[in-house]
């Protein structure tokens, strides 16, 4: 038999330790949160936008459609004139900003969930063809996308809008398709890394075939990589709908509240009554920065080489 | 023959977030003018870390030095290298202490030529002008064995082969008569005739300018051809430290037994079966109130799970960490 | 004493890398990586094949399995032809010839539980299914022969240290019940009191099934304890093959002989009082290999005829091929009269 492998430190060690204690415990608990301290805040406000989201009727009263004239540019609760009504006080047409703001995080993470799911199906496709096949056809397929690429953006929008109409789908389409290329080149790039990787080899030499290779190997060492992008790409989406709100070219104001729409509309309302801007503008600022800092972490916990070997 | 560096109980440790990390415990050895040091170990020997330490090249966060001295005499008199500032330390490397590591890629600036790289350190750290730095360099170069030097000075890293890169390093570190050089495993990365040829260079250097040298490597042949003195590092400890041939021919130590014996040897006439060390390193997270060694340890007895052996006097100028005595085959009357 | 059967038969095996330069052009010059190799293994034996980088010899163990598709030569398993063959054919037949790679780190899918990698090569070649209790029997009778608790078979690559990773990857390359597994530089990734845990373990394998090696290493030490015969190797050709003591006692290439003197023995005697031979120079590019003998730029007994005429590889005693045009001639081709190593310690 061969050389056996004796007890190992750890089982030996475990003999002659002391019990970790429960303060022991929560130290490392403790120590794990701030080490991952990114993770946990960006997680928790991505349940935060969440639950806003699902629960929205239960958190505001308030109708994020009603018009009260009576009741418009009221400032926020803990001003002067401000009422708990309207904690975040109203805009130009009296409806409520709090609710308005909470209504947008369905559209928000609407746009950035369809958005990245499109972009990432599309994307990965064609990615992962440009990738294995190589050659000819990988050249091709990257000169399609970097085309696709260049094409400037707004002049696309626009044209999109103008042909097929606002509306909450097309800015999902849009961004799907335009987003895209980054997919596809993240996508190629790991799958020419993965494809050069040992493991790969290592099952050619077993007989795999290429369906063994891409469903058992590739894909999911693509996965850690992709979740991590998309994480970022939602963020980016969110801010691009407060672009295109802004430039007008959003979902239109009466069928959705959203960030970008409320950014434009307070625009002109900056110096006089600038909470009208304000709150969606701090709540896009949030949710991005929250879903980066999940981005940033997700990244380092996929990643199978930065994981403590511990025994 | 006077000691130049003498270090004493060095403690390095890693505050990482899974858990302090016992890089260095206690090493001590000293280093007469002119003399060949190898220490040796395998990965989490600590052998690069004490170094490094030595150096100021460890990273301060999460790196810390907890406790040692290392006493230097260099030109400017006695010093304690673990107390310098980051300034005097830089004046120091390069200067007083050469140094080689494994990679000449890394450590070669790629978009410098060679030629500005070897007269950088003259410029710093001898005071030359240019033109004196250039000459110095050219005659540097022909030294270490690199052919047509005047043409070389103008090349850059990357039209270099390994070897010839190694040679670059190896000038950079003698440029400016060091009392010292300290070798990080330069040779492990290289072909073994390279290999060869840059000990065969090592070793001239060392006797044209009678420079004291701390070889690190994992390689027991390239020791044996090198060395006067090995200590020998194990879970970041001395295990044990002797003339060469004394530590070849009688080993008191049982990892260096288990060393020896688990290497083949090219005059073997008949393949005997290699013996092994059972087991892996040590973990370093966890600090050990035993002998790191213990349970990979054939002689192994209740002492050595109970106390961290020192290093005893168990012969002349040999020294060991360990409760078993080999030769008689029981434990060791103190 | 029976003849020991031919298991691989390698002939005038060439794998060249084309080297494009622009988008469409053609491929002007090549890398010469394997030039023209020809060997024998027999059944139950270990070939070693050593030599320096550039010399060759991973490209020429991954042309021998037909994972590089060799640019012309034959490969002959048990009188079949490799070379030949349509990939379905060679699928079947590659369960009988495995590889053991270099990089424990790379090479293990990290994913994968130990179970899935070890049992992959059974489930793709349909010995056994995914999820049967025969498939987990076997991953633990393979993990116990090499060695390990069965119990990690539940596990994950970044678990395991270095040297339990070649492990499992020797278990794997084990799975399907090979004769013949090459290994590419199994232990240069590990540190030196695992790396002979591992080639103990090779040698007891080798003992209780049969299976051959083709040990490709650049740790000339290494490789003479575990070979029977070695095959020395230097751009892309073979320069010596001979049994694993002739090699030593009595090299007949004079690149052999300047690689015994380089090898650092761990004897401070004998290091110290050696004479040695040292090569200069750097390995030639196998991009740009020179003419006739492509060892003259650093042979200290090239003569002109070695500048361009190749030497025929060719037996000078039984046993004992070489490719030096100075071997069987008057002189002989030593450089320096016998090392002092060889006449005894």
């Amino acid at each position: 038999m061969a050389d056996k492998e004796p007890k190992t430190q750890q089982t030996v060690d475990s003999l002659l330790d002391t019990e970790k204690t429960f303060k022991d415990r929560l130290a490392y608990f403790g120590r794990f949160l701030w080490r991952d301290r990114g993770g946990v805040i960006g997680l928790t406000v991505f349940l935060i936008v969440v639950f806003a989201a699902v629960f929205a009727p239960v958190i505001t009263k308030q109708d994020p459609f009603t018009q009260d004239l009576r009741a418009s540019k009221l400032p926020p609760a803990w001003k002067e004139e401000g009422t708990w009504e309207h904690p975040f006080g109203t805009d130009s047409l009296g409806k409520d900003i709090f609710s308005r703001v909470i209504y947008g995080t369905r559209v928000s993470l609407m746009v950035g969930l369809f958005g990245v799911l499109i972009a990432g199906i599309l994307g990965m496709l064609i990615g992962a063809i440009a990738g294995y096949a190589g050659g000819r056809l990988d050249a091709a397929i990257m000169g399609g996308v970097n085309l696709i690429l260049s094409l400037p953006y707004l002049l696309f929008v626009v044209f999109i809008a103008t042909v097929l109409g606002r509306s909450l789908i097309n800015v999902i389409l849009i961004f799907g398709i335009t987003d895209a290329p980054i997919f596809a080149r993240v996508t190629r790039g790991e799958v020419l890394r993965i494809r050069e990787s040992g493991y790969v080899e290592s099952a050619i030499s077993a007989g795999a075939r290429w369906p063994t290779i891409i469903f058992d190997h590739i894909i999911p060492n693509l996965i850690g990589p992709l979740i991590t992008l998309a994480t970022f790409e939602m963020s980016a989406m969110i801010f691009y709908e407060a672009g295109l709100g802004f430039l007008g070219l959003s979902v239109p104001p009466n069928e959705y509240p959203t960030w970008g729409n409320m950014l434009a509309a307070g625009r002109k309302y900056m110096t006089s009554y600038p909470w009208i801007a304000s709150f969606p503008g701090l709540a896009i600022m949030f949710t991005s920065l929250g879903m980066n800092l999940l981005g940033d972490w997700l990244r380092d916990v996929l990643d199978p080489r930065m994981r403590r070997s511990r025994k | 023959m006077s000691i130049i560096l003498k270090v004493e109980d060095l403690v390095t440790k890693f505050y990482t977030l899974d858990g302090v990390v016992n890089a260095v415990n206690g090493v001590s050895f000293e280093l007469s003018e002119g003399e060949t040091l190898a220490i040796v170990g395998e990965s989490g020997s600590g052998k690069s870390v004490t170094m490094m330490s030595l150096l100021g090249l460890i990273p301060l966060p999460p790196g810390k030095i907890e406790s040692g001295t290392a006493a230097f005499q260099s030109d400017a008199g006695l010093c304690d290298l673990l107390t310098l500032s980051p300034e005097e330390l830089r004046e120091i490397r390069g200067g007083q202490i050469g140094f080689v590591f494994q990679d000449p890629i890394s450590t070669l600036n790629p978009i410098l030529t060679i030629g500005e790289q070897i007269s950088e350190t003259l410029i710093r750290h001898k005071g030359l002008s240019i033109e004196e730095a250039r000459e110095q360099t050219i005659k540097l170069l022909s030294q270490v064995g690199i052919p047509d030097p005047e043409l070389r000075y103008k090349a850059y890293p990357f039209q270099f082969s390994g070897g010839m890169r190694q040679r670059v390093v190896i000038a950079i570190a003698i440029a400016c008569t060091p009392k010292i050089i300290i070798a990080d495993e330069p040779t492990t990365a290289l072909d073994v005739t390279v290999q060869a040829q840059i000990i065969e260079l090592f070793k001239e250097l060392r006797d044209a300018l009678d420079v004291a040298v701390i070889w690190i490597t994992h390689d027991l042949g390239v020791v044996a051809g090198l060395a006067e003195r090995v200590l020998v590092m194990y879970g970041g400890r001395p295990v044990e430290i002797a003339a060469v041939r004394e530590l070849y021919k009688n080993p008191k130590h049982p990892y260096t037994l288990g060393l020896l014996g688990a290497l083949p040897s090219l005059e073997a006439k008949e393949s005997k079966r290699l013996e092994s060390i059972q087991g892996t390193p040590p973990d370093l997270l966890i600090p050990l109130k035993h002998c790191p060694f213990a349970w990979r340890c054939d002689f192994a007895f209740d002492r050595c799970w109970e106390e961290i052996p020192p290093l005893i006097t168990v012969g002349d100028q040999h020294r060991a960490a360990c409760f078993f005595d080999l030769e008689k085959g029981g434990p060791r009357d103190d | 004493m029976t003849e020991p059967q031919t298991l691989v038969e390698v002939k005038d095996l060439k794998k060249h890398f084309p080297i494009t330069s622009g988008f469409l052009s053609r491929a002007k010059r090549a890398v010469k990586a394997v030039d023209g190799i020809s060997f024998v293994i027999h059944e139950g034996e270990t070939l070693g094949m050593v030599g320096e980088s550039g010399c060759g010899k991973s490209t020429a163990g991954r042309a021998i399995l037909q994972l590089h598709k060799p640019t012309s030569g034959h490969v002959f398993y048990k009188g079949s032809d490799l070379t030949q063959m349509t990939p379905e054919e060679l699928r079947a037949r590659r369960t009988d010839m495995q590889m053991i790679f270099q990089d424990p780190y790379a090479t293990l899918n990290p994913r994968h539980s130990v179970r899935k990698i070890i049992g992959e090569p059974l489930v793709i070649n349909g010995r056994m299914k995914k999820s049967s209790t025969e498939l987990q029997d076997r991953v633990a009778e393979l993990l116990e022969l090499v060695g390990l608790d069965p119990a990690y078979m539940k596990r994950f690559p970044h678990e395991f240290s270095g040297g339990q990773r070649q492990r499992i990857g020797i278990a794997r390359a084990l799975s399907l019940d090979p004769k013949f597994i090459v290994c590419d530089e199994p232990i240069s990734a590990l540190d030196v009191s695992i790396q002979a845990q591992v080639v103990n373990l090779m040698q007891d394998l080798q003992e209780q099934l049969g299976v051959a090696y083709l040990f490709i290493a650049h740790d000339l030490s290494m490789v003479k304890h575990i070979s029977h015969r070695i095959v020395v190797m230097y751009l892309g050709k073979i320069m010596e093959m001979t049994d694993r003591n002739t090699l030593f006692e009595d090299p007949l290439h004079p690149y052999t002989q300047s690689l015994n003197s380089a090898v650092p023995i761990p004897n401070p005697e004998i290091e110290m009082n050696r004479k040695r031979f040292i090569l200069e120079g750097d390995p030639p590019s196998p991009a740009n290999p020179p003419s006739g003998c492509v060892f003259h730029t650093r042979c200290p007994l090239a003569i002109d005829e070695c500048i361009t005429v190749e030497p025929e590889f060719r037996e000078i005693t039984p046993g004992h091929f070489t490719a030096c045009h100075l071997a069987d001639r008057k002189g002989g081709s030593k450089i320096i009269p016998p090392d002092p190593v060889r006449k005894g310690s």
